[in-house]
């Protein structure tokens, strides 16, 4: 005891030490249901939508001064491009029609049963170091609630990791928790994709022999009681072994850095909705 | 009297640039050169002796971090609260009221706060959530220049509140 006495930082480091031994990382449970944390979330919100509100209003004030410049020619070329959109949107909608009567036939669910909640980002995690995390202006008062999937019309973002009454915090799939259940589009190999707590997202538990290649399309399975099937997750960049599996790098399709508007799926986590039917059992 | 004023001058400061931190000056927009406002505050609290309840700042601009970012309850709040015990420290030794000793203390707490995700991280996680030592190099002097201007502008406004 005279030790610590004498040299009390050396007391304080070893207690940091043994506290830091305390932390679970991949333990997030006791942050999300805490009600301080929902009480800091509600007295943000205003603020940080204020901000961001302004924040945006200039940028774009200034890309449109910036956008000006040199209109003439671009939109002569956007012209041209619409009246080729026209076109072809026209076959993609009979398409869709077509697509539709097809399913209706097969008795498939599509990811456009689920209703969506439209929500703008406001803020971004203040961590360099756990940075994948957006804060969206919808929250429980909107019909939000914990685990439901978030996207973008390109693709998957997330999703809802903490609900406010007005705002709540999205987990982004490229973060080091964060794993969804997917399918290479092209040949259905199926994997989780994990964020890799940057900007990169890793398919894994791939077989050796998996038809794999640079390139292919990664699409939700819908099998993780979360995220609806069929919607774009990302591409594949780089393929790699690792022991008896191979990896892959994915680039996600969605700008997750410069998300701004996104959609809430309004699609209840299955494991809530199951243990609500074990409830009316139980009654 | 004072002292209520105070406290409710330093939280009202932490939830400002906890707001400028998450929408403003975060790593998602400004890369390295992101400005960490509330840990150069807590910085500020461990310097000036006459405030007393530093820890309450320390753990609740650790908690806010740790809520924003998705960290597990902890992470930032250790991080926090144990610069703070240190600078704490260090003070009762030194004297710190020169510009150089602020410099210098500014510069070490944030090479310490990144040495100690680091490590954590390490000991959790692969490492592809760090950020290149160049990233870390940029950031710790970029905070460090701001935190001096940050030290300014808080000392007067605390100033103006006891006047």
């Amino acid at each position: 005891m005279g030790f610590f006495r004498r040299y009390p930082l050396f007391a304080v480091l070893l207690m940091i030490f043994f506290l830091v031994q305390l932390v679970p990382l991949n333990n997030q449970d006791k942050l999300s249901k805490s009600k301080f944390s929902k009480v800091i979330l509600t007295l943000t919100y205003y603020p940080q939508r204020g901000v961001s509100v302004l924040s945006r209003f200039i940028v774009r004030k200034w890309e449109k001064y910036i956008d000006n410049v040199g209109h003439y020619e671009e939109n002569k070329v956007l012209k041209s491009n619409i009246a080729k959109l026209r076109e072809e949107n026209f076959r993609l909608s009979e398409t869709e029609l077509q697509n539709k009567r097809l399913r209706k036939l097969l008795n498939f669910r599509s990811e456009d049963e689920y209703e969506v909640i439209a929500a703008n980002s406001i803020a971004v995690s203040p961590s360099a170091i756990k940075s994948q995390v957006i804060i969206i202006d919808k929250g429980s008062r909107h019909g939000l609630i914990k685990g439901m999937p978030v996207k973008t019309h390109e693709g998957v973002v997330g999703k809802v990791y903490i609900v406010g009454k007005s705002s709540s915090e999205v987990l982004l799939i490229t973060d080091s928790l964060s794993a969804v259940d997917s399918y290479v589009q092209r040949s259905r190999e199926r994997g989780i994709i994990k964020g890799d707590g940057s900007k990169w997202c890793v398919m894994e538990y791939l077989e050796k022999a998996s038809d794999i290649i640079v390139g292919d399309k990664i699409v939700t399975s819908g099998k993780d009681g979360f995220f609806p099937k069929g919607i774009l997750l990302g591409t594949v960049v780089e393929i790699f072994s690792t022991g008896g599996n191979i990896k892959a790098k994915i680039r996600p399709n969605v700008d997750i850095n410069s998300v701004e508007e996104v959609l809430v799926i309004n699609k209840e986590p299955e494991e809530f909705v199951i243990s609500e039917q074990e409830v009316v059992v139980n009654e | 009297m004072n002292k209520i004023y105070t406290y409710l001058f330093f939280v009202v400061i932490l939830f400002i640039f906890v707001i400028f931190q998450t929408t403003l000056f975060n790593p998602g927009r400004l890369g390295r050169f992101y400005i960490d406002l509330t840990l150069i505050l807590i910085i500020y609290l461990s310097l000036t002796t006459e405030i007393r309840g530093g820890v309450f700042f320390a753990f609740l601009s650790g908690y806010m971090i740790d809520l924003f970012s998705g960290a597990s309850l902890g992470l930032y709040v250790i991080s926090r609260l144990s610069l703070f015990v240190i600078i704490r420290f260090i003070v009762t030794k030194i004297y710190s009221d020169r510009f150089i000793v602020h410099i210098l203390i500014i510069f070490f707490s944030i090479i310490y706060e990144w040495l100690f995700l680091y490590s954590l991280f390490s000991i959790n996680f692969d490492l592809n959530a760090v950020p290149a030592p160049s990233f870390i190099i940029i950031n710790v002097l970029m905070n460090t220049l701001v935190g001096y201007i940050c030290f300014i502008i808080i000392k007067e406004l605390h100033g103006k509140l006891y006047s």
